[in-house]
């Protein structure tokens, strides 16, 4: 019995190594584990993502109205349930702010991906514009769930990163907050 | 010796697995139901820790940085890989609860066969295990062809166990 009991410690013993490897693993690459999200009054990561109906658009050193980047794909769910309501914020802001819908159901950014996210636009009856990132966007603001919404304000700060499905108040709110609030 | 001295503890029991598996399958026939499960539960548990602990703290920093439901979608998304092995554990349970002799033969209960089954999924834990951590001794990744050897390895051993988990079962079904 002793010895099937060694046997067992064996097996913990081994796990707690493994984790103690694991944990000196987070200990030593700690800035990228800790990297989660886009940390709030941080400088905007610079990134230019193609626009579906041409053109592109280029976060560096925004100037003048909030930009919100709202990533999405066609595939999730609650990104369809979301996405009207941004758009419906589109309509009625204007131009007091730029929200951009970055599309990123993912490389090649081509025609096929295109005629794909056209017809879901159409579907929902978007109006604003459309980003297609091939990835180089995303993994800039460290999105890992979508829908994944960026608020950057007129100095090109990120203010405000809202992960899940988020009603057009809330957004509303934090669009509010990046034009009213100086950043530091 | 006593009762309570012949009566296995958790380290025994899982340690026994990998070391005496006949005689641990055949006292864990006999064990009380739930046992297995319980024990297995807890290496299950430990294995998600030891594998996915940089995910675990960075969906902890999820929740500080962007509120709980972050946290627990990155939460979920560790849990969701023990998956496989508790469907492994439930495939081999309900199998052999088929195989048992059936009920003529006073089957033994499906909580007894899934027991028999957990237990029967650690030697696909141990060598997973061992092979992880050899992994990360040398300090680079398994090739593929490396992680299919060591899976069938796993497999195949945490098959066998299962066969003798069967006999046992069958024999206390008799």
């Amino acid at each position: 019995m002793r010895g099937r009991a060694w046997a067992g410690w064996a097996l913990i013993i081994a796990v707690a190594l493994l984790c103690a490897w694991q944990l000196l693993w987070v200990g030593r690459h700690w800035a990228q584990v800790r990297s989660v999200t886009t940390p709030r009054g941080s400088t905007a990561p610079a990134v230019t993502i193609p626009l579906i109906d041409g053109g592109e658009l280029r976060v560096e050193g925004t100037r003048g109205a909030p930009l919100v980047l709202a990533f999405w794909a066609t595939w999730c769910a609650p990104c369809r349930a979301e996405l009207p309501s941004i758009d419906r914020l589109h309509r009625r802001l204007g131009p007091a702010a730029r929200i951009v819908a970055v599309n990123i159901d993912g490389a090649p950014v081509d025609e096929a991906l295109r005629y794909r996210v056209r017809a879901f636009a159409r579907e929902l009856d978007l109006t604003l514009p459309i980003a297609l990132d091939g990835g180089a966007a995303a993994s800039a603001y460290h999105v890992e769930t979508i829908p994944h919404t960026v608020v950057i304000d007129g100095d090109g700060r990120v203010r405000a990163v809202l992960e899940g499905v988020h009603d057009e108040a809330e957004l509303a709110r934090a669009i509010d907050d990046a034009r009213v609030t100086p950043s530091r | 010796m006593s009762a309570a001295e012949e009566a296995p503890g958790f380290f025994a029991r899982v340690g026994g697995v990998l070391i005496a598996p006949r005689a641990t399958m055949a006292e864990a026939a006999r064990a009380p139901v739930g046992q297995g499960t319980g024990d297995v539960a807890w290496l299950v548990a430990a294995r998600l820790v030891a594998t996915h602990a940089p995910a675990l703290v960075r969906a902890g920093l999820r929740g500080v940085d962007l509120g709980p439901a972050a946290a627990l979608m990155g939460l979920f998304g560790v849990v969701q890989s023990a998956l496989p092995d508790v469907l492994l554990i439930l495939v081999g349970g309900v199998l052999m609860s088929l195989f048992s002799g059936g009920a003529a033969r006073r089957a033994p209960s499906l909580a007894t066969s899934l027991d028999l089954a957990a237990y029967a999924w650690i030697p696909y834990f141990a060598i997973e295990l061992l092979a992880l951590l050899v992994a990360s001794a040398l300090g680079h990744e398994l090739s593929h062809a490396q992680q299919v050897a060591v899976d069938a390895a796993a497999l195949l051993w945490a098959a066998v166990v299962w066969g003798v988990a069967l006999v046992a079962l069958r024999g206390r079904a008799a």
